[in-house]
């Protein structure tokens, strides 16, 4: 029994979501926020329990799941995201009545992205997938007057069933050839599938299912309209947090389930991963909303951590890993920006509309120094520019698919680098240069804290990597077994 | 303190003084600059302390542990060359701080302009000294962000946040071409330090063997250009020129714009020696010298004219660094690198002088200008000396490089046989004739010639000696450098140039060195010089009407066709791939699948049909009944009029499958499909009553076509996979319930196989089951109630 402890962040979290959502009953709606305390805390605590057990390496549930550098790694990533999530949302979440709900749903949100990390068979894969994606649906709906959140959540909901449906076929196709739903059982077994044109057949149901969560093109058409319309602390979790679990997912099944059929999909990745950048970069030149600029970011995001499957060496792994990482404290903290902004929009002008409109970041500097020198950090760190966390990932990425041969993805993958500085330079310029609309103001204390720590997170990847360069090298070992 | 802690020193200081500004300014007030002059003189002082060391023939190295498990340490490398920049950012640093005190107000936001102006010279600092490629091109971009953000330091000028941005935008992305050029050269060598690449002769000859080396160097150079204003990168300096005076003449002549050079001069040893190198880097430094230099005349801002002249300047220096035969590689490299000091001190003098004239008459429009020699006498002779130095009239520094320049231009064309022999020292002539002129323009147009008085204040004099001493100083060196040429070249040029071409260097350069070829070359460009000068307005005329008429020609006139498009046309393109409708996106995604399943049937000719069908048709007639019912409940949910009705086929559909499964004797099944069944149609009926109640969708024919083609390709597809799969492709598994049979009694004590698989071997399934049931249950009894409340 006592290897059960292995999973006490699951379990705390599973406690603190059931208590808050108790406790929600016996609050007036005024202070309800204050559960986000509790939130934090718990995540907190899970926090500290998951990196004291990094270095554990075991199976639980008759093997159905497993505790390993990797799922650690990941499961750091998701806690991160939602403690920077759930800190903020305590001033989101000021005042509304179903504050407990969505710290209950979010806290559940994260368990399930948590079981995808450690999901060592398709079943308890799908089982975390699900989890996290209907409390992520709810949670996208949260605004229920506002039609855009309604909106933003509908189409998640509709794409993302229509995606789990697709990805059980996959599922039920591998585990029909192969006979069993573990995936080492899978890897032994996985002769019949890559001699048979079904092995095809999966990997695409499967790319499709996953590349919903990864928001790779064509599958990526839900995120910028959800991010958009979805409550901008909810979008930081959505692009940071539940895009990972994607990816995580794919790892597992792919690299490791499936990798004697790698001719079949690390050509589909890599032509995905040319796409995504390309049509993400490009299209975010024309947003006018930082919010859809940033949903088309990610987008891309997705594009050059994709690489990492085209390329499947273990520094690329490594990369692609160590980008994971990266990605949530950048793109949390540009969301959250948005979301400090949106906020001082509306203590301007109670019926602003629009209010994520590049034109409210206008002298940002002068307004919320802090916040504006934050956003520059971050939009610099997700174009690559050192030296950040962005910078770093996409260097050790970039430097192995050069070393692997693949020279064309990675010059492609560079120049939509420097295509991006575009619009993230404009987001710059609009904070810097150009006249503020009204003074000073300071940031909420929860926004701010939070963006103090993704700030940290971005700059120490950036400037101190290599305890992190070493934990995603550990976590791409557990994939080239 | 050894060599290794000074230099990290002569790094981490500068940000660690930027860093203190705030406080520091509670202390100084508007004194803040010259806290800044001491930080900077403290980095030189530094750097002066290894520079014995360096001159002495010896380089200094070292490192930390940074990044061990990519084989990256924070390194440090110092020679000749990196001291000579070194020098540079931090002695001219010290100048330019000094006289900002002058020049700018007091009004200003001093604190962020010195903090970014600190920020940049750490970052240029770090760049020289960095030993590794990585450590460089993080420098490399941190010299790009502080550029921009000093460019748009004025930020109610839309002019300045347009350079400022431009600047950015290229040699940014330069930079991270330069990068991708970098990572090619660390594949090829397997290592990322430099010194370690310079030293090694294997290394070196297994990189020109390569295949990828014209790519490599092509993707370095680009980065070197965009930084240095080179080829048609050049098109960010003139813009930058929105930036304060003292920025543009520390970063956009004397330093930062150096940094494309300083690589260019690094990786001289790694590529020199190869036509690729000569062609690229000396052909584009010819064409920049000499294209720039002559679209100086057009120029009507004294500060623009500096920036076409440092561009032209720029072009001098990559033009010597090319200049390469395979027996000598580095032909240039000594008269190349003398000239980049010698540049960067005149060059620095006029900017400030500039800045003074700008500040003291309130105008850099050298049409508006002229006369003000008697009432700046002092500012008259310090910019005589500086234009006169560029235009590279004796005994100033200016002439000693231009002579070297032209004998190494003689020394290269004659290396390549003709029709080089001419064509090279022709367009070296050509160049100097071009700067002879604006040179000459620049002293005649502001100091000369009649005073414009009712353009100009009534009192124009000297400013104060905060502005007056940096500049002085500049032109000092200037002299003193052309007369006693032995000083700078022993303590510099020397052992830069030993850096570079990585052996002992001695250089003899004299003010007289007799009647050499070059120095007839230069009487020649004095004589042309005069004659070009005496048409200089003319050829600025037909430049303008050219302009207007050939407006296509103009590098600018593209980038801002393209940045001014990239909007409009990225919002095309996201409109067609982003309607809106959720249909599409399915219809996307679906699209996908059909092809990728269908490419591998159709193209590939993969055995995924099987040629013989092997169905058992033991069929009842009640399933085919059943069967039909359930297509006709299908087709009938998809073409009914209104929700309603379209519900309720959808649910008779449910319970024909729950049918289905009694049939197929799995009553449990059957039981929680009637159940979900149930709970669902109530549910939809609760919410349809919301919406109204008929269908008001026109669908064009072509929509309808479209939709229809999807849906039968998808089903079809569907329908294959699923063939396929009961077609013994898939193995049949063994069956489980010979289990149950056996242990059902034994285990669970029960007759009744499927009561005991319900309540007992799947009984938390059950369970969770029920739960999910009494929840929907619930939330059924929540929307009725709701409803009735609302009433």
């Amino acid at each position: 029994m006592a290897n059960y402890m292995l999973l006490a962040p699951e379990l705390v979290l599973t406690l603190v979501a059931l208590a808050i959502m108790l406790a929600g009953l016996f609050f007036g709606p005024n202070n309800k926020n204050i559960l986000g305390y509790v939130a934090g805390v718990g995540l907190f605590a899970a926090l500290c329990l998951t990196i004291g057990g990094l270095t554990v390496n075991e199976t639980l549930f008759y093997g159905t799941m497993t505790i390993d550098a990797l799922s650690q790694f990941f499961k750091i990533v998701f806690i991160s995201v939602s403690l920077l999530v759930t800190i903020a949302s305590i001033k989101y979440t000021e005042g509304n009545k179903n504050a407990d709900e969505f710290f209950t749903l979010l806290l559940f949100s994260t368990i399930g992205m948590m079981v995808v990390a450690s999901a060592n068979d398709l079943i308890t894969l799908f089982v975390g997938f699900e989890l996290a994606s209907l409390s992520t649906y709810a949670l996208a709906g949260f605004e229920k007057n506002n039609p855009k959140s309604m909106e933003a959540a509908l189409k998640y909901f509709i794409i993302g069933s229509l995606s789990s449906a697709l990805m059980l076929f996959g599922i039920s196709f591998v585990y029909g050839m192969t006979g069993t739903t573990s995936i080492p059982g899978i890897a032994e077994n996985a002769g019949a599938l890559a001699s048979s044109p079904i092995g095809l057949i999966a990997v695409v149901m499967l790319i499709a299912g996953f590349g919903f969560k990864m928001a790779l093109v064509p599958f990526h058409m839900w995120a910028p309209d959800t991010y958009q319309g979805a409550p901008t602390v909810i979008s930081a979790l959505l692009a940071a947090g539940s895009k990972k679990m994607g990816f995580v997912a794919a790892f597992r099944v792919f690299v490791v389930a499936l990798a004697l059929l790698s001719p079949n999909w690390q050509t589909a990745f890599a032509i995905l991963a040319v796409i995504t950048m390309t049509l993400g970069n490009v299209v975010a030149i024309s947003q006018t909303s930082v919010k859809r600029m940033l949903a088309y970011s990610s987008v891309a995001q997705a594009g050059y951590i994709a690489i990492a499957f085209a390329v499947m060496t273990p520094m690329a792994l490594t990369g692609g890993v160590l980008y994971t990482l990266s990605h949530a404290f950048m793109k949390t903290g540009a969301f959250l920006v948005v979301a400090v902004v949106g906020y001082m929009v509306v203590s301007d002008n109670k019926n602003a509309k629009d209010i994520d409109h590049l034109d409210n970041f206008k002298g940002l500097a002068k307004r919320m120094p802090l916040t504006a020198f934050a956003m520059m950090v971050f939009v610099f760190a997700l174009s690559g520019i050192p030296p950040t966390a962005g910078y770093m990932s996409k260097f050790i990425l970039f430097s192995s698919t050069i070393e692997s041969g693949l020279v064309w993805l990675a010059v492609i993958a560079i120049l939509n680098s420097a295509l991006s500085l575009y619009y993230y330079a404009r987001i710059v310029k609009y904070m810097y240069f150009l006249p503020a609309s009204g003074g000073k103001i300071s940031e909420p204390k929860p926004y701010a804290v939070a963006i103090i720590l993704a700030l940290a997170g971005v700059l120490i990847i950036g400037i101190w990597p290599e305890p992190f360069v070493y934990w995603a090298m550990e976590a791409a070992k557990v994939l080239m077994v | 303190m050894d060599s290794f802690n000074a230099i990290a020193l002569a790094i981490f200081l500068p940000f660690i003084f930027a860093g203190l500004i705030p406080l520091a300014n509670k202390v100084f007030k508007q004194y803040i600059g010259w806290f800044a002059v001491a930080g900077a003189l403290t980095i030189f002082l530094l750097i002066a302390k290894v520079a014995p060391i360096i001159i002495h023939g010896d380089t200094v190295s070292g490192g930390v542990s940074w990044l061990p498990s990519v084989g990256l340490e924070f390194s440090i490398y110092a020679d000749g060359l990196s001291m000579l920049i070194g020098f540079l950012a931090s002695g001219i640093g010290v100048i330019i701080m000094s006289y900002s005190n002058g020049y700018m107000s007091q009004k200003e936001d001093l604190p962020r302009y010195y903090k970014w102006l600190l920020l940049f010279m750490g970052s240029m600092i770090g760049m020289v000294f960095s030993a590794n490629t990585i450590q460089l091109f993080i420098f490399w971009e941190l010299t790009s962000i502080t550029s921009f953000m000093l460019i748009g330091y004025w930020r109610n000028k839309p002019e300045s946040i347009y350079g400022a941005t431009k600047s950015l935008v290229l040699t940014a992305s330069g930079g991270l071409v330069m990068f991708a050029g970098f990572l090619l050269l660390s594949s090829i060598t397997g290592t990322f330090d430099i010194p370690t690449i310079l030293h090694s002769e294997s290394l070196i000859s297994a990189i020109h063997e390569h295949k990828f080396f014209l790519l490599t160097l092509t993707l370095i150079f680009i980065g070197a250009a965009a930084k240095s204003a080179q080829g048609p990168f050049y098109v960010w300096l003139p813009n930058a020129m929105e930036a304060p005076t003292p920025v543009s003449a520390f970063l956009h002549s004397a330093t930062m714009v150096k940094a494309g050079i300083y690589l260019v001069a690094r990786i001289h040893p790694i590529f020199s020696g190869t036509d690729a190198w000569f062609y690229l880097v000396a052909g584009t430094g010819m064409a920049t010298m000499v294209v720039a230099g002559f679209l100086a005349f057009r120029q009507t801002d004294i500060k623009a004219i500096l920036a076409y002249s440092t561009i032209s300047q720029l072009g001098y220096l990559m033009t010597m660094y090319g200049y390469t035969t395979q027996h000598e590689p580095g032909i240039g490299v000594a008269a190349a690198t003398f000239h980049l000091l010698n540049h960067a001190t005149f060059k620095a003098c006029l900017f400030l002088v500039a800045g003074i004239v700008a500040h003291e008459a309130s105008t850099r429009d050298i049409r508006k200008l002229g006369g003000l020699r008697r009432e700046m006498p002092i500012t008259f002779i310090i910019a005589s000396i500086g234009a006169l130095s560029m235009a590279g009239i004796p005994p100033l520094n200016g002439f000693l490089s231009k002579e070297m320049f032209y004998e190494s231009s003689i020394e290269m064309g004659a290396a390549i046989g003709s029709p080089y022999t001419i064509l090279i020292p022709a367009i070296a002539v050509l160049g100097g004739v071009f700067t002879f002129a604006y040179s000459i323009k620049l002293i005649d147009g502001i100091f000369l010639g009649k005073r414009h008085d009712d353009e100009l204040p009534n009192h124009i004099h000297d400013p104060g000696a905060t502005m007056l001493i940096p500049a002085a100083f500049l032109a000092f060196l200037v002299i003193l450098f052309g007369l006693v040429p032995s000083i700078p070249v022993h303590n510099i040029v020397e052992p830069t140039t030993a850096g570079i071409l990585l052996e002992h260097v001695e250089l003899h350069v004299k003010l007289w060195h007799g009647f050499t070829p070059s120095l007839f070359m230069t009487m020649f460009t004095f004589i042309i010089g005069l004659l070009v000068y005496s048409k200089y307005d003319a050829i600025a005329t037909w430049q303008d009407r050219f302009n207007e008429r050939h407006s296509a020609v103009s590098i600018n006139y593209h980038y801002d066709a393209v940045v001014n498009n990239a909007r409009s046309s990225a919002h095309k393109i996201s409109a067609i791939i982003q309607p809106g409708t959720v249909k599409t996106y399915m219809s996307a995604v679906l699209a996908l699948i059909v092809v990728l399943v269908f490419i591998p049937i159709v193209l590939l000719g993969a055995n995924i049909i099987p040629h013989t069908l092997n169905f058992n048709f033991n069929i009842a007639p009640y399933e085919i009944l059943l069967m039909l019912l359930m297509v006709i409940a299908a087709i009938a949910a998809t073409i009914l009029p209104g929700y309603l009705p379209a519900i309720i086929a959808l649910s008779a559909l449910g319970y024909m499958v729950s049918m289905l499964f009694i049939y197929l004797k799995a009553p449990d099944l059957a039981l929680t499909q009637v159940l979900v069944e149930t709970l669902s149609t109530i549910i939809f009926l609760l919410a349809i009553v919301k919406i109204p109640q008929k269908f008001k969708e026109t669908i064009s024919k072509t929509t309808f076509a479209r939709d229809a083609i999807i849906s039968v390709a998808i089903a079809s597809t569907v329908f294959i996979m699923l063939i396929n799969a009961t077609q013994g492709i898939v193995s049949p598994f063994e069956s489980l319930s010979h289990y149950f049979i056996e242990n059902s009694l034994s285990l669970a004590g029960g007759h009744n196989i499927v009561n005991v698989i319900i309540v007992d071997f799947r009984g938390y399934d059950t369970l969770g089951e029920i739960s999910v049931l009494c929840l929907a249950a619930l939330g059924v009894y929540n929307l009725i109630h709701s409803r009735s409340e609302e009433k």
